[in-house]
């Protein structure tokens, strides 16, 4: 567990100490400042809250640390284009040059878009929009999305 | 204060382990998440050591994290007195890391490295010495590493906040430090879980504080040191502060960024403790 030492005011977050300590203990050890410290700067602390990493955040409102899911990955487009097999991406590209306009356009402004960003943020709802319209148009195959999604 | 007592820096006798100008330095095989062997760059070094430059070129693709350890004695018997130097590979081969700080090495040493990455590949390792002239000062043993993470390999996540610009929270690299030291380094680099990508699409650079001092009582000694994404052709150099730190120190870092983007703000950052 750890502790957060937040404002008072806005809860937001000052300092974080990662130990399994209570405010006490951590006090004692001179890792946290004394109540009297605290409280003149308009700070407070909280201990045992799960400690802070990619599934635990601290949040403001509540003044506690929430559990989030995780993020998904964010890559080079090289490593997200590798994560298709050369059929699929072979698929793709037919599908931009024959297919019909519809899903020509939706393919080059996918790949447009994946080149303006220069990453693949897998978090972004758009390339999971357009992942999983390849796989229900048939260029990857069923449960190929799930699998390049993370 | 302007005048005051002489620092007592002069170095001289510079010599590289590069074995010619197109070099990038000893290929040092690296494990996956654990330490790799040992690998020599110096079977015996020609001149004693009073200042030393670490260059770390990673091979491996732009998800590694790359550390490195400097180890001195015969094979088999190394030791390590520089601690997990992070590195950070934007371009496979093309970025590089560099650390230059005072640390004393007898003439006549053997010098070696291994490596730990996010993948087993290798890094590329350089070493610059320097001799101490008249008025250097006295020496230094090592380089402590505070807030590396072994099993990962990483540095510890500081998360610059959902405002851009702004400091963060303090983040926690040591409760207590284990020696005192005369000088830090600072490093940044990829976080936990996201990789130099990430950053690069990020439009970064990165502001990062050192403090000492109790949670809520931090107190900054080295403000605004920075950082700029890896690019094609960028470095990023671990600049030496002779700082003096008590053991017994809390030491805490926070961050400031142009990007408040949840997924791909959060950096990592090691930092390093010199001790006499």
């Amino acid at each position: 567990m750890a502790i957060i030492i937040f404002r008072a005011s806005d809860g937001s977050a000052v300092s974080y100490i990662p130990d399994n300590l209570t405010i006490a203990q951590a006090q004692a050890a001179s890792q946290l400042a004394d109540n009297a410290t605290l409280a003149s700067k308009g700070f407070s602390a909280i201990d045992g809250q799960p400690a802070l990493d990619a599934t635990h955040v601290w949040d403001t409102a509540s003044k506690t640390v929430l559990t989030i899911a995780a993020k998904k990955s964010v890559i080079s487009l090289l490593i997200f284009w590798q994560r298709f097999t050369a059929t699929e991406r072979e698929a793709i590209e037919g599908g931009f040059l024959t297919g019909t306009q519809p899903v020509k356009n939706a393919i080059a402004a996918f790949k447009t878009y994946l080149q303006s960003a220069g990453v693949a943020d897998i978090n972004d709802a758009y390339i999971q929009t357009k992942v999983q319209q390849m796989e229900t148009a048939g260029f990857i195959a069923a449960g190929r999305a799930a699998q390049i999604l993370v | 204060m302007p005048g005051g007592f002489p620092l007592g820096l002069e170095i001289c006798n510079g010599s590289s382990s590069l074995s010619g100008p197109s070099s990038k330095g000893t290929s040092v095989t690296a494990a996956a998440k654990a330490y790799g062997s040992w690998v020599q760059l110096i079977a015996s070094t020609a001149s004693d050591t009073c200042w030393m430059i670490v260059r770390i070129w990673p091979t491996g693709n732009s998800s590694n994290r790359c550390f490195t350890q400097i180890g001195v004695g015969a094979a088999a018997s190394e030791v390590v007195i520089v601690n997990d130097l992070m590195a950070t590979s934007g371009t496979a081969g093309v970025n590089f890391s560099e650390y230059s700080f005072p640390c004393n090495i007898p003439a006549g040493t053997r010098i070696s490295a291994r490596c730990n990455n996010t993948a087993a590949d290798a890094n590329n390792v350089q070493l610059i010495l320097f001799d101490g002239s008249f008025t250097q000062m006295e020496g230094t043993a090592g380089v402590d590493s505070l807030g590396f993470i072994t099993g990962n390999p990483s540095g510890t996540d500081v998360d610059p906040g959902a405002s851009v610009n702004t400091k963060g929270s303090f983040v926690q690299f040591s409760a207590s430090t284990a020696r005192d030291y005369m000088g830090l380094m600072v490093m940044m680099g990829q976080n936990t879980t996201d990789n130099s990508a990430t950053l690069a699409a990020a439009a970064l650079p990165v502001l990062l504080d050192v403090a000492v001092g109790a949670g809520g009582s931090e107190f900054v000694i080295v403000p605004d040191a920075g950082w700029s994404v890896p690019s094609a052709t960028s470095m990023a150099s671990a600049l030496f502060y002779p700082i003096p730190i008590p053991a017994g120190t809390r030491v805490s870092a926070r961050a400031a960024s142009g990007n408040n983007t949840a997924s791909t703000r959060v950096i990592g950052a090691t930092l390093y403790g010199i001790y006499q």
